[in-house]
């Protein structure tokens, strides 16, 4: 069996199983990580591919905005191209042609942003007045070249149309008075090109907010002059057509709305950003290019007609917004989402297997710690367990079967248990079937048998063992079929003996209770008759089946049949015992309705906590019918013997009393003898009729409260004339005045005279007979002392028998009955007192009777009767 | 005086020791051997005394009694029990039955006429 117990003990080590736990608490994180990676992947490249995407719309813009610019300027140039034809074409253009060619380019639609188109014309010092004369006698009264001063080549602005508004300001006004501008009209004839001005302030900026401002200048020639050289171009100058722009105005149109929302720029003056170079900015509020944090950013560079203009690009706060970016976060949340979802779930189903593992160790835990208490139970058990296979072989057997079947495992070990190793009885003696075996019950049927009692054992010389089997068939999990049986046995033989032991005692019981001459009745605290003895069938005329289960009370004539169920719940409320404990004199109730009268006996016993009740009735109709003839006998004696009595002492009286004198003195003495004895004679049926009389219990006392220490000074002086007869002196001792007691005096005075007359019958003549009273104990003692030889020892025993004298010859010598202590113990006894005695041979003998003192005790003066009527006597 | 005494008793012994025990000192006797005897002569008598036994085959003491006292003439007579019974019970009742006394049995015979003239507080002289 202990390999058995180790093959179940294999389980990993706990170093191993703790490395398993801690790999598989990594699990999660490994997910999360796996999941997390390839989710910040994508989104790393959706973030660059969108960062390449923005860059390249950024650039875009970025030259979609320069080229617009670029291209705009072209336009201009053409514009100012087309003028300076104009006057090529024509020696003289009037101011009405001018302004038919500018309103032709219907600028304000198609070239928004041109301030307008202009003719600045060169005048040598010399012809200023005549210019200003001519361009007066056009019909400008007012005209001057502005600014005033002498200066050495004047050029006047006299053509700019639209002439109106803002561009009047900017007639007759003098730009090559102006560094700016003359700097760009002198490159333009220098290099023989359109070019632009730097930044200006324009003098149309009259009113309004101020904007940055730039000109355009085509020079203009003299027809058919050379215009090879540099002097030979300044020579040949006539004039300059010219646009001045306003920056703000001009970008307006040339962009529109167009990128407004995405991206600013800002254009200089310079080939760097110099802040005060600041031509325009796009943004509506501006600020510090350190302060700007855009996401995207360009610098580029437009050369353009003698300038060089830097332009600083960069993305709006809202251009990120422009490109979708919602995906990409959209990309990482959810990416991110499952991964925790992911992380989470592998956590909880790794928490969960952790949690199935630690229940599956502390089940296997568990499971071994119930195998090895039922190992335990197995081996120390009292009851004898044998494992039997399919076949019923013996597999293996507890100590305790082996102790019981008296064999070891090594002798049973694969044998069945019909194996002839046993013999084996049912309780009767017959012998077991092999298929009556509990094991092959229980094979066969494949349920439990249980309780089969079996007298068994394997050798002859050894007594039976009693045993009691249970047999459990267990089934194979898979196949349903029974593969093991247990058998399981308790040894019962002590049982079993005191089961014999038991029945012999209860054979020999019954043997006693049919047989007893006394009917036996036991009853339940109900009343319910439980058993009912032969005696009992004869004496009431029931059977016993008639009566077992039905009430005690259907064997009692009223009243006590109805009472008895009353009595009953009294005592047992109560615990009150009137019948119980004493022997009664009832009347019981034959089957046929005869009533006769019977002794009972009750005794209470307890049985299963319950109060049991066994009944002893003897039918004494006999005895009763025997007690009434005698005493009838007694009575009729009494009366017969009287009456000749009467007769023969009358006449023997009369005789003596009337003619003594004439009888000689023998006859006399004769007669005289005669006399004595018939009137001793006479006291003689008394004491017999009254002893008669008091133990069949038909004297009545006359209770009544009354002074003992008068009833013995009566008795006292009723005795004296005896004693002096015998010469003795009666000597009263009394230490109370007053002894109340609850009696009948007569009776009492009939005791005192009884043992005064036998303390003086006794007595040596001339002797002292003391009667004492004193209290003893609760009550009084009366004592009478003489100074007679005292009682013999072997007579003491037997002194209150009947017709009890020490010595035959006495009654004749002394004169008594021998009832009279007799008598008197039966009256004392009456009065709830006892009498007894003390003697000393050759000193004298005391005789003493106790009685209870008489307390008057309830207030209502009813005197309570120390001597309550027996139940028996109601039916006397 | 002369007590004229009705004396009813069954037994014929102890009428004889009354009869000489009374003969002197007295007394006339009428005697009686039963209650029905008494009964039948007694209305012509006029006793100062009955004496009556109790215990009588047939008629006993107490019914011949109250027979007696049925007869107008015996109605108030006193009468004497004389019994074996001497139980002080049947002594009183006796008595309620209107007994003048009880004088039990045996009895002294000398002491007799006494006795009776005691209890009828009737001194000879």
């Amino acid at each position: 069996m202990q390999d058995r117990t180790q093959a179940i003990r294999s389980s990993p080590p706990e170093s191993v199983r703790a490395g398993n736990a801690g790999i598989r608490s990594l699990i999660p994180w490994i997910v999360l990580l796996a999941t997390l990676l390839p989710v910040l992947l994508a989104w790393n490249g959706l973030t660059e591919q969108r960062q390449v995407l923005a860059n390249r719309q950024f650039e875009l813009l970025s030259r979609e905005i320069r080229e617009a610019i670029a291209q705009r300027l072209l336009d201009h140039k053409q514009i100012l191209l087309g003028g300076a034809g104009l006057f090529d074409a024509s020696k003289e253009v009037s101011r009405e042609e001018w302004h038919t060619y500018v309103e032709r380019l219907s600028l304000a639609k198609n070239y928004p942003g041109i301030l307008g188109v202009g003719y600045s014309q060169v005048i040598q010092p010399d012809q200023l007045a005549a210019h200003i004369a001519a361009v007066r006698a056009q019909g400008f009264p007012d005209y001057q070249v502005k600014p005033p001063g002498a200066r050495p080549l004047y050029t006047a602005i006299v053509y700019l149309e639209p002439f109106s508004g803002r561009n009047l300001a900017a007639f007759g006004y003098d730009m090559f008075s102006q560094e700016t501008r003359r700097a760009a009209m002198q490159s333009a004839v220098d290099t023989n090109t359109t070019t632009i001005s730097g930044k200006v302030r324009l003098v149309q900026e009259t009113h309004g907010k101020e904007q940055a401002g730039f000109l355009m200048y085509v020079p203009i020639y003299r027809p058919d002059l050379p215009l090879d050289t540099v002097e030979a171009r300044w020579k040949a100058l006539r004039g300059f057509v010219y646009s001045p722009y306003r920056v703000d105005d001009l970008m307006v149109g040339i962009l529109g709305e167009r990128s407004s929302r995405s991206i600013d720029f800002r254009i200089y003056d310079s080939d760097h950003a110099e802040p005060n170079a600041l031509m325009f900015e796009s943004a509506e509020h501006h600020a510090d290019e350190s302060n700007l944090q855009p996401s995207h950013r360009s610098q580029e560079q437009i050369h353009a007609y003698g300038r060089t203009w830097t332009l600083n690009l960069y993305s709006r706060p809202g251009f990120d917004a422009e490109t979708d970016s919602v995906t990409v976060w959209l990309v990482l949340g959810l990416g991110i989402g499952i991964s925790l979802a992911l992380f989470a779930l592998t956590r909880l189903l790794v928490d969960r297997r952790a949690q199935a593992l630690a229940l599956a160790a502390e089940m296997t835990a568990r499971r071994q710690e119930s195998e090895d208490r039922f190992r335990s139970v197995y081996l120390h058990l009292g009851q004898g367990v044998v494992i039997h296979d399919a076949d019923a072989r013996i597999l293996d057997a507890n100590p305790a079967a082996q102790r019981i079947l008296g064999t070891t495992l090594e002798q049973m070990r694969e044998l069945t248990s019909v194996d002839s190793l046993w013999q084996v009885v049912h309780e009767d003696g017959s012998s077991f079937f092999a298929t009556e075996y509990p094991v092959m019950v229980a094979l066969r049927r494949s349920t439990p048998v249980t309780d089969v009692v079996m007298g068994i054992r394997h050798d002859r010389a050894v007594p039976w063992r009693w045993i009691l089997v249970d047999a459990y068939p267990r089934q194979d999990e898979v196949s349903g079929r029974v593969h093991r049986v247990y058998a399981v046995f308790t040894d019962i033989t002590a049982r079993k003996q005191a089961e014999l032991a038991l029945k012999d005692q209860s054979r020999h019981t019954q043997a006693i209770l049919d047989n007893v001459i006394d009917a036996i009745i036991t009853a339940g605290a109900d009343g319910i008759v439980t058993s009912f003895n032969l005696a009992a069938e004869g004496i009431f005329g029931y059977a016993g089946a008639e009566v077992v289960g039905n009430n005690l009370s259907m064997l009692m004539p009223e009243p006590y049949h109805s009472a008895h169920d009353r009595y009953m719940s009294h005592h047992l409320r109560t615990g009150e015992q009137k019948v119980i404990g004493h022997t009664r004199e009832l009347t019981g109730r034959r089957k046929n309705g005869d009533t006769f009268p019977m002794e009972l006996a009750v005794s209470r016993i307890e049985r299963d906590g319950q109060p049991f009740f066994i009944g002893m009735v003897r039918d004494i109709t006999a005895r009763k019918q025997l007690e009434r003839m005698k005493s009838e006998l007694i009575s009729t004696v009494s009366h017969e013997l009287r009456t000749p009595v009467t007769s023969i002492r009358g006449a023997i009286g009369l005789v003596i009393g009337r003619y003594a004198d004439a009888l000689p003195e023998k006859g006399r003495n004769l007669l005289q003898m005669a006399e004595r004895n018939s009137a001793r004679l006479t006291l003689l049926i008394n004491d017999i009729l009254d002893l008669e009389k008091l133990t069949s219990g038909r004297m009545n006392f006359d209770l009544h409260p009354c002074d003992l220490v008068s009833i013995a000074g009566q008795a006292l002086e009723a005795n004296e004339g005896y004693a002096r007869q015998h010469q003795v002196t009666l000597s009263g001792c009394f230490e109370l005045t007053r002894a109340p007691v609850l009696a009948d005096d007569n009776r009492l005075l009939q005791v005192f005279a009884n043992l005064i007359s036998n303390a003086v019958k006794y007595s040596p003549s001339g002797a002292v007979v003391q009667i004492g009273l004193r209290r003893q104990g609760e009550g009084f003692r009366v004592s009478v002392q003489d100074e007679g030889p005292g009682i013999p020892e072997d007579f003491k025993g037997r002194i209150f028998e009947r017709f009890a004298q020490a010595d035959s010859s006495d009654t004749r010598e002394k004169g008594g009955t021998g009832l009279g202590l007799s008598i008197t113990k039966v009256i004392l006894e009456r009065h709830n007192g006892r009498v007894d005695y003390l003697s000393q041979a050759g000193i004298g003998t005391t005789f003493y009777f106790d009685l209870p003192e008489w307390i008057e005790r309830s207030s209502d003066g009813t005197v309570a009767d120390p001597q309550p009527d027996p139940p028996t006597s109601e039916q006397d | 005086m002369t007590l004229h005494i009705l004396h009813i008793e069954d037994e014929p012994d102890i009428r004889e020791v009354v009869d000489f025990a009374l003969e002197e000192g007295g007394f006339r006797l009428t005697q009686c051997a039963s209650g029905e005897e008494a009964l039948t002569c007694a209305p012509e008598l006029s006793p100062d005394l009955i004496l009556l036994d109790v215990m009588m085959p047939g008629m006993d003491g107490p019914t011949t009694l109250q027979k007696l006292r049925a007869l107008q003439n015996l109605a108030r007579t006193p009468v004497i029990f004389m019994t074996a019974k001497v139980q002080p019970k049947e002594c009183e009742y006796l008595k309620a039955l209107g007994a003048l006394g009880v004088i039990s049995k045996p009895f002294d015979p000398m002491r007799l006429g006494e006795e009776i003239r005691a209890l009828l507080q009737h001194p000879l002289v």
